[in-house]
């Protein structure tokens, strides 16, 4: 890397603007290694429930596929809940990152300490990162939390 | 810590190649930095390696100097002095350093007999000015030593595999299948693959394009419980210097990049004030580390999983996970086996690390596309199969000069491995306002 001793500073600066070069070459073809933002569906669906995958006394999540709604690689699932089924006046909302070679995406939300015995009704929607709506349908569901 | 490195190992081989940090408008995200936080962000030296070189010397947590000018002052003794002026310039390293600088730079930065002056050595404007351009020059060094192939080297099995030199065995190809389908790693350690590429395919385009780096350059919060091994937790008095690294004790929680978005305790300023505002949606949040290398080990040891003989890591942003078995459990499983207590207090009958995962230490924005991944068992060890053909030194050997001279370890299993050591974590106290409580506050509030 580094010749004879006898390299005048000349010689050292056209090696700087050669490393600095190589960076900017490599940056450009690195940029092809973040998350893309792909194309959005035209629809996005609910393919299966949704579920409650898991109901513990600390914590519960609420689960549902849809097919990949493209757009932003960070997307949001969001459940609107309450007890009251006319009045879902509570807000969950959990990240998860899509996956562009999918067809198919899951979206989990976390829901911490709800009340024991209780009913909650919900329902669920997901937007990306950048706060738009997915326009998912989704009716009212309702699950018990354990004592 | 994202402010440490004590328990978890952040690579530095790929480090280089993080963009500087930025906020991606239409997707709504940060990307780039280097440390778990971000907080070497790249803006001002343009490359967030050379700025991650910045932090050791002068972090008290690290090598601790009290003053930037201190690295100036080593260079200029340096054998190699000649070679850095060569360099960077005739005449950089000509500072007139006072005749107590060596005593100085000898008292650990932090020290009271600083008085909070992070500048301590007394130079003349001009002298401040070249010394602090050769900490530039210097970092700008070790990063383009970084870049090189001496430490990223893209020498491994699956750079072998991609340039049709290497067939994978079956468990590496199942793995390398379930890391991008069931497991769903590759939606944050991207590994370059076309989206239109089956998995039998051989990848045809030019190497700078799709040599893969596993990450995504972005920051994600996966749940992990509180570490209550990690020495700052217990620092919490004056040292000999009447230096405190941490007054909160307990009361410190890691919010990684939603601490430096509020130039926060124990990271950095931020160099751009129209960030805070995304702090609460960052809290929690680390950087999403490359997974190339995560199964180095010195060549001493052949493995980093027990029963070995095996080399000990720590994973993630605080080495709470001791193995890549369990780093894979956990993704499978964190949500599966989640209980309500803290490390050291699963329930009887129960196994930290194997059917019990503590409480998150912050449970805001955790990355759901894991935590319940229905993963087998022989699944899980397929994956770590894979993780494995990703450690440089395959195609050519690994030019590491540094020589382990302790013993390998020896014993145990992988999914318990460092289970002895669990220690109960105290009742925690909540978690302090210099952390929780600088506006804008996280939302929901962290306890």
């Amino acid at each position: 890397m580094f010749t004879s001793q006898k390299t005048r500073w000349k010689d050292g600066r056209r090696y700087v603007t050669a490393v600095i070069s190589a960076i900017s070459v490599l940056g450009g073809s690195l940029s092809a290694q973040e998350s893309p933002t792909t194309p959005k569906a035209a629809q996005v669906r609910i393919i299966k429930g949704p579920k409650i995958e898991l109901a513990k006394e600390h914590l519960t999540i609420i689960n549902w596929p849809t097919n990949n709604p493209g757009g932003s690689p960070v997307h949001y699932g969001i459940v609107h809940y309450g007890t009251d089924p006319n009045s879902l006046s509570e807000t969950a909302k959990s990240p998860i990152r899509l996956n562009p070679d999918h067809s198919s995406t899951v979206f989990r939300v976390r829901l911490d300490d709800l009340k024991p015995r209780t009913t909650y009704y919900y329902t669920v929607d997901s937007m990306e990162a950048t706060g738009k709506s997915d326009g998912v349908k989704s009716s009212v569901n309702h699950f018990t939390t354990p004592s | 810590m994202s402010h440490t490195a004590i328990n978890g190992n952040k690579p530095l081989g790929y480090a280089p190649f993080f963009p500087v940090l930025q906020y991606n408008q239409v997707q709504g995200l940060f990307f780039g930095g280097n440390f778990f936080d971000s907080r070497a962000t790249g803006y001002l030296l343009r490359v967030p390696d050379a700025e991650q070189a910045q932090g050791p010397p002068v972090d008290t947590q690290e090598m601790g100097f009290p003053d930037t000018a201190c690295v100036a002052f080593r260079l200029a003794q340096a054998v190699y002095r000649p070679l850095f002026e060569e360099v960077w310039g005739k005449g950089s390293l000509d500072i007139n350093f006072p005749h107590d600088t060596a005593q100085i730079c000898a008292t650990p930065g932090g020290a009271a007999v600083f008085g909070g002056s992070t500048m301590p050595i007394p130079l003349s404007g001009v002298d401040r000015t070249r010394a602090n351009t050769v900490y530039d020059r210097w970092a700008q060094s070790i990063d383009a030593f970084e870049q090189s192939v001496q430490v990223s080297a893209f020498s491994s099995k699956f750079d072998a595999f991609l340039a049709g030199k290497y067939k994978l065995t079956q468990a590496e190809m199942a793995g390398f299948r379930l890391f991008d389908g069931k497991g769903n790693c590759n939606s944050c350690h991207l590994d370059g693959r076309g989206t239109t590429l089956k998995s039998n395919q051989a990848d045809t385009s030019s190497a700078a394009m799709v040599t893969p780096l596993f990450t995504c350059f972005g920051s994600a919060n996966e749940g992990l419980p509180l570490n209550p091994r990690d020495a700052l937790y217990y620092e919490t008095k004056p040292d000999a210097y009447g230096f405190t690294a941490n007054p909160y004790g307990f009361g410190y929680r890691d919010l990684g990049l939603g601490t430096f978005l509020r130039s926060g305790f124990g990271s950095g300023p931020t160099p751009n004030a129209s960030w805070k505002q995304y702090a609460p949606t960052v809290d929690g949040q680390m950087q999403v580390s490359s997974a190339r290398d995560v199964a180095m080990t010195p060549p001493q040891c052949p493995t980093t999983e027990a029963p070995g003989p095996y080399f000990q890591k720590g994973f993630f942003h605080n080495g709470y996970i001791k193995s890549l078995k369990q780093l894979v459990h956990f993704y499978n499983t964190r949500d599966k086996y989640a209980y309500p207590v803290t490390s050291g207090h699963c329930p009887p009958g129960t196994t930290e690390k194997v059917d019990c995962w503590p409480l998150p230490e912050v449970k805001n924005n955790i990355d759901m596309t894991s935590g319940n991944l229905g993963l087998t068992e022989e699944e899980e060890n397929e994956i770590v199969a894979f993780m494995q053909t990703l450690s440089d030194g395959f195609t050519r050997p690994y030019p590491n000069i540094d020589t382990f001279t302790g013993a390998c370890m020896r014993g145990g299993s992988a999914a318990t491995q460092g289970n002895e050591l669990l220690i109960p974590t105290p009742p925690l106290p909540p978690c302090a306002s210099a952390i929780c409580g600088v506006p804008p506050v996280p939302n929901a509030p962290i306890p």
